[in-house]
């Protein structure tokens, strides 16, 4: 059991400290706000969200941590598209930004389209 | 009348370019049978003249190898999730047969279409892959106990395992024949020899003669003979590319002498010279034919490979094809098993006893 | 020469051996089989379509048979073959053109990868192309049918859109429409011009029939159209006839998910639809009334 704890502490770290990068080459198309996206290693498509969407394409610019991807996504030289301003303006503050995005990253991750590294 | 149309473009693609509408009507039915429309279209554009072919058969080709193209993508993509699978057994695969072309760039890769991975392991680690493969998502298929009893205990692989969620299925074999059959090809020698490939290095590939035999093996003792003349073709390809190199030849003749594939070395040497014009040298043709079998023997087996080795279809077929298909089906058996266990396998199947008791999946 | 230039006595002897070949839009079939209900059929159905010349290039060689085995006396069943190959198990009696109809389907859906083929209805109207991409039982043909038959639409397909990934356009592919249970009383009543074949009783969806496809359609088959909508149907008993509007997003992955081979054009497959959605308004509709849904596409038609 501890084994596995020591497991997840490290997974945990590499989540929140390490760099995120696509997983390869990716197709993606926006309409509206609205992503869809085919990862050519896995042959497979998906629909994306907004904010989802936007985070993947942050990472189109080169590997990043999760602060950096946020700043991509909702800072100042960002270009949102209407609907990404209207999610930027829901968010309250920045704390709430890394972990929604966090969340985000993870879920990518598990759809094979971004990766986590520590280097 | 039996006309082999897909021999011909084979061996002289050059001829193509006359070929008439209903020429290539046949052509396409005869090559989309044999599994070999993708090859034809390569060799084709490879050539430089596949635009020259009239548009209707020209889309079948195009259509083919876009099939091809996506099959061997596929194939990549399974070969990185067994790799993550087998990781923790400190397995080396070895890749046999068209994945095996693919995944090392040969010259077979040339519009093969397959669908199953086929991999080599050392028989004390079957086990352990197989555990390690159902852990990541793979299934047993052939559920019956009879067929399980036949792979594990008499057949040199497992039940083909295929995976829940994408569908795709992994053959493990062993070695290259049943531990019950007549001839004994040693798998810890195939093994010692293999090569890891280059863009893959956890996985490898059979020493080039090695290759060579087990094609020829697997042509001549297989029992399914709808592949056949794509088996013959990727063994042309495979003498064709290895056989520039001047000491292969003899290390062929030497290395099958040495694992006990000598008689099968001889049918492919002289079934590929013969139907698709191998360019076989004269003196190993000579040195093969030491390992022929005698004279009456000989010509039963020219006659039946002879209407085996052509596209499995109503065109290409004359009135001895049936009989001859299922005299090799018999043998195939033969050279596998005992004659009693033999009998039994037949018995089994043919009465279907071998169904399991509720509606075996697979 | 078109089929019914041939006469009976001639079709049934290309039937009986030989075959009839036939072009339906890009494809050539080449027809055998003995049974009467599939001679019925094909004259009355493939009458205005082409024969072609039997030492031409056919893309496939079909038979509708009855088995090999006992079933062929016994409770008789109709077998689908192409080319030798026996791709479906035998279905029972009298269902020889369905399965003929549903077979050729097979063919082109297996095959014909030089477009990319999505399990849609296509109709066209001004140049333009509707795609209705849905599965079995949405009423998506009966839909496509009220709108083919008097509904001002030319059909291209009831069931397969074949896009030309090089152009971004819909080929036509000419064939029946196949209807199934009370669509089938429903287009006799809404379009008492259409040609109906015989109504087979015994199949596992219930009772079938075929619908002749409109002269037009034939005559223009080798004209594709450049798609401009993107409509998912789905009859809902006493639903309003409304069409919602669907984001491009998901018409795009309404197409993916309903396509045969969207998996074999591999990055191409996504360019070709991408760009495809680029031009096309995408709609949810539902409908109860077959009227009221051709006026609705009518006025969606004249629209910008």
């Amino acid at each position: 059991m501890a084994q596995v704890h020591h497991v997840l502490t490290q997974r945990d770290v590499s989540v929140e400290l390490g760099r995120w990068s696509l997983q390869g080459s990716i197709d993606w198309r926006e309409w509206d706000g609205e992503f869809v996206v085919r990862c050519d290693a896995s042959a497979a498509t998906y629909l994306l969200s907004t904010l989802a969407g936007e985070t993947l394409k942050a990472l189109r610019d080169g590997p990043a941590h999760v602060e950096d991807i946020g700043a991509r996504v909702f800072g100042d030289s960002a270009k949102p598209s209407p609907a990404t301003a209207a999610l930027i303006a829901s968010f309250a503050d920045v704390q709430s930004d890394t972990q929604g995005l966090l969340g985000v990253l993870k879920e990518l991750e598990g759809l094979g389209l971004v990766r986590a590294s520590l280097t | 009348m039996a006309v082999d149309r897909v021999c011909e473009a084979l061996r002289r693609p050059q001829t193509l370019e006359a070929l008439s509408p209903s020429g290539w009507d046949v052509l396409v039915r005869q090559a989309r049978r044999s599994g070999l429309l993708a090859r034809i279209g390569c060799i084709l554009e490879a050539q430089g003249s596949i635009d020259a072919v009239p548009d209707a058969p020209r889309m079948h080709l195009r259509a083919a190898m876009l099939v091809a193209e996506a099959q061997h993508a596929e194939a990549l993509r399974e070969l990185a999730s067994i790799e993550t699978a087998l990781a923790p057994t400190g397995v080396q695969p070895v890749l046999l047969k068209g994945c095996a072309y693919v995944a090392a760039g040969l010259l077979p890769a040339m519009g093969r279409i397959f669908t199953d991975i086929d991999i080599l392991v050392p028989k004390h680690k079957l086990g352990e892959v197989e555990a390690a493969l159902m852990l990541n998502g793979w299934a047993t298929t052939h559920h019956s106990p009879y067929d399980q009893r036949y792979y594990r205990q008499w057949m040199h692989e497992l039940p083909p395992l295929r995976h829940i969620r994408r569908g795709t299925v992994i053959d493990v074999h062993h070695a290259i024949l049943p531990d019950t059959a007549r001839l004994k090809p040693s798998s810890a020698k195939l093994l010692a020899s293999a090569r890891p490939i280059a863009e893959l290095p956890r996985y490898a590939v059979l020493d080039s003669p090695d290759m060579v035999l087990h094609s020829m093996v697997h042509l001549f003792h297989n029992d399914d003979l709808s592949h056949s003349l794509r088996d013959l073709s990727d063994l042309d390809l495979l003498l064709r590319h290895q056989g520039r190199v001047p000491r292969f030849w003899a290390d062929l003749v030497a290395r099958a002498r040495e694992l006990d594939l000598a008689r099968p070395l001889y049918y492919g040497l002289r079934y590929t010279n013969l139907r698709l014009g191998t360019p076989v040298p004269a003196d190993t043709l000579r040195a093969s034919a030491a390992d022929a079998p005698g004279a009456l023997v000989g010509r039963l087996s020219d006659a039946l490979w002879s209407r085996a080795l052509r596209p499995q279809h109503q065109t290409a077929a004359d009135r001895w094809t049936p009989a001859a298909l299922f005299a090799l089906y018999v043998r195939a058996h033969w050279l596998r098993m005992p004659p009693v266990m033999l009998l039994r396998h037949l018995t089994v199947k043919a009465l279907g006893l071998h169904e399991a008791p509720a509606a075996a999946s697979t | 020469m078109i089929v019914s230039e041939l006469g009976a006595p001639a079709l049934a002897a290309r039937l009986r051996s030989g075959g009839l070949r036939v072009r339906t839009g890009p494809v050539v079939v080449n027809i055998e089989s003995p049974l009467a209900d599939v001679h019925a059929g094909l004259a009355l159905h493939y009458a205005q379509h082409t024969v072609e010349p039997a030492d031409g290039f056919a893309d496939f060689h079909v038979r509708v048979d009855r088995p090999r085995s006992l079933r062929r006396w016994i409770k008789p069943q109709v077998i689908f073959r192409h080319d030798g190959a026996e791709p479906f198990t035998p279905l029972a009696g009298n269902q020889g053109f369905a399965v003929l109809e549903w077979g050729l389907n097979w063919c082109v859906s297996t095959h014909c990868h030089q477009y990319l083929i999505v399990h849609a209805a296509v109709l066209e109207r001004g140049g333009r192309a509707l795609i209705l991409p849905a599965p079995s039982g949405s009423g998506k043909s009966t839909l496509c049918a009220a709108l083919a038959f008097g509904g001002g639409w030319r059909l291209l397909s009831d069931e397969l859109a074949l896009i030309d990934p090089a152009t971004g356009r819909v080929v036509a592919l000419p064939r029946p429409v196949s209807l199934k249970n009370d669509s089938i009383d429903l287009m006799r009543r809404f379009a008492p011009d259409a040609v109906f074949g015989a109504v087979v009783h015994e199949t596992s969806k219930g009772e079938v029939a075929h619908a002749r496809a409109p002269a037009e359609g034939l005559l223009r088959a080798d004209q594709p159209a450049l798609p401009a909508w993107v409509v998912l149907p789905r009859y809902l008993a006493g639903a309003p006839t409304q069409l919602a509007p669907l984001s491009r997003a998901r018409g795009f992955m309404a197409l993916v998910d309903n396509a045969f081979n969207y998996h074999v054009h591999g990055r191409s497959g996504f360019a070709t639809f991408a760009g495809l959605i680029d031009r096309c308004a995408c709609h949810e509709f539902s409908y109860s009334s077959l009227p009221e849904a051709v006026t609705l596409f009518d006025r969606l038609a004249r629209s910008a």
